[in-house]
């Protein structure tokens, strides 16, 4: 609570917000809004016209947003003026999910048939394949595609202070022919999507990459990644939706972890260990528990 | 002046006895006169029949064939009838301007083409590969820039700049070889590659603990990450490798060193010293080797042998580096080993030309260190090729082997801007190349 009223909540992003708001317009008359008040809006297609905030992440570009809006000026990024969403200037926590599309974007119009030897835990199993590029290489251009994603998040870092919250693209797909529809439809082009594992290796590059930068300036990272994958790395296949976003129950795991660790913590989704997900009903038994209805 | 004969060497004494040739020649060698009209090589001339040669006899060139001796002495001029004319047929009667040395180098000047009778020819399309030293390297990008498909089987993965890539060493060579300095490297590649031959050398370690391929010490700064991803990559170049003898049409390999270091366990060549850079020198397991004549034919033997079962129908050109060696660990002289190593590899060259008509002789080394350059090819270092240097050689290999007309003109382009070989001396543009051998320079301290 704060200031004696709830807590308010904004999400905000890419089109893997789709998850959260999917969840919460399923199950938010359910609970008691005196307990929580979570908005949640996003810019891309899938999800409607709710243009509150345009970032776009793999281009840098911003748009508009209110919030940051007088920085963003004073950088001399041009801005569009809409009124500024009510939401967004009273929040108590902003989640910004981002990272996504500069991701696949790299790994559709330039990976081909590369692998590399990971460090991180996740991809050291998997078999290698196709033709090495140095991990340090891998890195390099991650960090360079992520260089306009940092210049907006620390733009937002400093206009929101400690309510940003970031939240990491969710884990892979483990197939791959429905992640082609999806891009195809998305992307309005057909690619033939790299090997399963070399996203997930890649993906774990941009994962850690995104939290050292969120570390380094002290912006909330919030790392749900051990908890929605499966033991192999990729999205537990009770969170796959479309090849591409993770289902709304992965949503309903992101937003109640994060109120239970941030907003109100009870310890009741510790940080790990939480796995097996309920299934639809006990999701929703959890979150009657946590929101109150 | 009559000319003594017993100034000559015998083989110019032969001449002159054969020929009956009293060689007139001015006081000022380069006035020398040899026909009845004053041009060299014009007058009429009697024909006749010498051996398999028929012939139109040529005055022979003169000069340079005087005996020193009485070229100091200032007895250089000698009455004589024309010997043009009277001059019976023989072997020298009729040959080309490129078979004597006064016409064929010292007039030729910075038109110098050595290369007199090509075995094939290519063209814009035909898939050239190139292996070998690091002057090799200049080859491939010439080729490229010349028009010709310099087939590169072993890209650069499209995540790298091209700054990295040239740092990871790709395109430097049709696959990512690294330096492949001497036959028996080349053999063993081509063996390791299809699986006919298996080395024990383990792999080498650097002083942090990353993972080096000695076959190949510094196609990744810094080496691989571990054992793994090493293996994994050799696998790859090694199908790259296979995909190049499969594919190419043309094979040009730069002979570079004989000497070597090896593991004598097995007889691996290894294309730097172990401890020099990378790995542990251990005089137990690894030891030096420089090859003789007869090893660098067997080797080159049993490359052809290879190369022919895999793709009989392709061509192979053969090159010796001009580059001298960095340091020799032969326990002589650094010149008197380069010039060993060069001899070798050159009469090497020459042997299997002479016995397979699908291999020639690219002569780059000749071209580079002969007279004629007077050591303006090489950069202040003497080793170095300088740039003008190089795009004569690859100037003569043009206009020798390439038949394609568009492939010409992009050669002409190139060398339209090419100094002759004699102004290199002054040419700002020293080639770099990147060279495992120069390794060892680094690693005492030697730049």
């Amino acid at each position: 609570m704060t200031s004696g009223r709830p807590p308010r909540i904004v999400v905000t992003g890419d089109s893997n917000v789709f998850s959260i708001y999917g969840w919460w317009e399923a199950v938010r008359r359910d609970f008691d809004p005196t307990r929580v008040s979570v908005a949640v809006q996003c810019f891309s297609e899938p999800i409607g016209p709710s243009l509150d905030f345009t970032f776009v992440s793999h281009t840098g570009e911003v748009r508009m947003h209110p919030i940051a809006q007088t920085e963003f000026e004073t950088l001399g990024i041009p801005v569009s003026k809409p009124p500024p969403a009510q939401d967004e200037r009273t929040a108590d926590w902003v989640l910004l999910q981002l990272g996504s599309r500069i991701c696949y974007h790299r790994l559709f119009y330039r990976w081909g048939n590369l692998d590399f030897v990971s460090p991180d835990p996740f991809g050291e199993d998997l078999p290698l394949e196709g033709q090495l590029v140095p991990h340090e290489i891998v890195l390099k251009r991650v960090n360079e595609d992520l260089v306009p994603l940092f210049r907006g998040l620390e733009i937002l870092h400093r206009a929101l202070g400690d309510r940003l919250v970031f939240l990491p693209p969710p884990p892979p797909h483990r197939e791959n022919a429905r992640l082609e529809e999806t891009i195809m439809r998305v992307m309005n082009e057909h690619h033939t999507a790299p090997r399963p594992s070399a996203r997930l290796k890649v993906q774990r590059v941009y994962h850690a990459a995104l939290q050292a930068f969120c570390d380094a300036q002290r912006i909330h990272f919030h790392d749900t990644w051990n908890l929605t994958c499966a033991p192999d790395g990729f999205l537990d296949t009770r969170f796959e939706y479309d090849g591409f976003h993770a289902h709304p129950s992965c949503g309903a795991l992101i937003l109640m972890s994060f109120y239970d660790w941030y907003v109100h913590p009870s310890g009741i989704l510790p940080r790990t260990g939480i796995n097996p997900w309920p299934d639809a009903e006990g999701e929703r038994a959890l979150a009657r528990t946590m929101f109150g209805s | 002046m009559l000319l003594e004969l017993r100034y000559l060497r015998p083989i110019e004494r032969w001449i002159c006895e054969v020929s009956s040739v009293h060689i007139q020649v001015a006081r000022n060698r380069n006035e020398a006169s040899v026909s009845s009209d004053g041009q060299q090589g014009a007058s009429p001339r009697p024909t006749g029949t010498y051996g398999r040669f028929t012939h139109a006899p040529q005055p022979p060139d003169h000069a340079e064939n005087l005996p020193s001796r009485a070229m100091k002495s200032g007895q250089s001029t000698f009455s004589a009838e024309h010997p043009a004319l009277r001059m019976p047929a023989n072997p020298y009667s009729d040959l080309p301007a490129s078979a004597w040395w006064h016409r064929g180098v010292v007039e030729a000047g910075s038109d110098l083409n050595p290369i007199v009778s090509p075995k094939f020819s290519v063209d814009s399309r035909t898939k050239i590969a190139t292996c070998g030293s690091c002057f090799a390297q200049h080859l491939g990008r010439y080729l490229a820039r010349g028009g010709h498909n310099w087939f590169v089987t072993e890209l650069a993965p499209p995540l790298m700049t091209a700054e990295e890539a040239k740092e990871y060493q790709y395109g430097l060579f049709s696959a990512r070889f690294g330096n492949v300095y001497n036959t028996r490297g080349l053999l063993q590649l081509l063996q390791r590659a299809f699986g006919s031959w298996e080395s024990d050398e383990p792999p080498w370690e650097t002083p942090d603990g990353r993972t080096v391929d000695p076959f190949r010490p510094h196609v990744q700064p810094g080496g691989f990450a571990d054992v793994q991803e090493m293996l994994f990559d050799r696998s790859y170049h090694l199908e790259k490798v296979r995909q190049m003898v499969l594919g190419m049409e043309v094979f040009v390999f730069t002979l570079g060193l004989t000497e070597m270091w090896q593991r004598l366990s097995d007889g691996t060549a290894l294309p730097s010293c172990p401890g020099t850079h990378f790995g542990a020198f251990d005089p137990s397991i690894h030891g030096f080797h420089n090859l003789t004549l007869a090893e660098v034919v067997e080797d080159l033997e049993g490359v052809v042998a290879l190369l022919g079962e895999r793709n009989p129908e392709a061509k192979i050109l053969l090159t010796v580096s001009p580059v001298p060696l960095v340091a020799t660990a032969s326990g002589g002289h650094v010149l008197s080993s380069t010039t060993y190593s060069k001899s070798v590899l050159r009469v090497a060259a020459e042997t299997l030309k002479a016995r397979h008509a699908h291999l020639d002789y690219l002569p780059a080394y000749e071209i580079i260190t002969g007279p004629h350059a007077r050591g303006h090819a090489f950069a202040e270092d003497l080793r170095s090729v300088r740039e003008p240097a190089v795009r004569h050689v690859m100037k003569c290999f043009f206009d020798a082997y390439s038949s394609d007309d568009r492939a010409f003109e992009s050669s002409d382009v190139i060398m339209a801007s090419a100094a002759p070989l004699q102004q290199a001396a002054g040419g700002p543009d020293v080639l770099s190349a990147i060279c495992d051998e120069d390794m060892l320079k680094k690693a005492y301290g030697i730049e």
